[in-house]
């Protein structure tokens, strides 16, 4: 069983993650609460280590049903992206699937793109 | 969410029609920390039905930062006042709340910055969060305001009582 099977969704409301082994993830809904790094960073930091663990060259996080989230969530992604990042050459590909027509989506994941080098991809619809 | 002063009648909304002189379309005053999430589902739903989709997302936006910059670094007071409004053929966000002196300076200086270069602000915010042992304080939500949603910030202070306005064509 990978390691990333073994990752529970964590329970908020307005918040759905939907964890596809061996190597997709698929975000919806909104992030606006006041601190999402203590409810979401656990979980965010368990799945970079779970897709280092299982030796993944690649994942595929899917964000296009991820309509809203406010400043402190867009450092959930700015995190997962350092690590990715500094992981070197153990690390894998970040790949985020984001919708165009969302306009956070849009803005941040290409500057995060910029600072991430080679180990962020893109994939705009 | 404790007073809600303006909210424009059903008739009114449903005419579809707004009105060409400044109008105040929702006016709320808490009386402790507003529950940001809450309002956000609240706002999002009122903008989507009044406004085009993408007007409605820069409010909502613009909304939502401002109401979670004024609970975040806080007031002097437990007060805080929304008020989205109609101006001629603006659209006004603005939130009313009391805080400290070094706060309204850090205020000034950023909106000086992003006023001169929005996208290398916001570029700028992301980078600097990024960096090993960032601290969480950072003004990635004034950025976005201007950047992500395309709003001119403005601040007026009164005292210890500032009011953060954001605006856009309509």
């Amino acid at each position: 069983m990978s390691h990333i099977s073994k990752i529970e969704s964590p329970q908020l409301p307005s918040f759905t993650l939907s964890i596809t082994p061996p190597s997709s993830v698929a975000m919806g809904g909104t992030i606006a609460i006041a601190d999402p790094g203590l409810v979401l960073g656990g979980c965010f930091r368990r799945m970079h280590e779970a897709a280092l663990a299982d030796g993944l060259s690649e994942l595929s996080v899917d964000v296009r049903q991820l309509t809203f989230v406010n400043s402190s969530a867009i450092r959930l992604f700015v995190d997962w992206s350092s690590w990715v990042a500094n992981a070197g050459a153990k690390g894998y590909l970040l790949r985020f699937r984001t919708d165009r027509r969302i306009t956070w989506q849009r803005t941040s994941f290409a500057v995060l793109q910029s600072l991430g080098g080679k180990a962020i991809a893109l994939d705009a619809e | 969410m404790t007073k809600v002063d303006a909210i424009p009648s059903r008739a009114h909304a449903a005419s579809g029609t707004v009105p060409t002189q400044r109008s105040s379309l929702i006016n709320v005053t808490w009386d402790s920390s507003p529950d940001v999430e809450q309002f956000l589902a609240f706002i999002s739903a009122y903008t989507r039905g009044r406004f085009s989709a993408s007007l409605a997302e820069r409010l909502t936006l613009a909304s939502t930062e401002l109401l979670d910059n004024a609970v975040r670094y806080g007031s002097l007071a437990r007060d805080f006042t929304y008020r989205l409004e109609v101006d001629g053929n603006r659209a006004v966000v603005c939130v009313q709340n009391t805080t400290v002196r070094a706060r309204v300076d850090m205020l000034t200086a950023q909106l000086r910055r992003l006023e001169a270069s929005p996208e290398q602000v916001y570029a700028a915010e992301l980078e600097r969060s990024m960096a090993p042992g960032a601290g969480r304080r950072s003004m990635l939500g004034l950025a976005r305001i201007c950047h992500e949603a395309e709003m001119k910030l403005s601040l007026d202070v009164d005292g210890n009582e500032v009011s953060m306005r954001a605006s856009c064509s309509r």
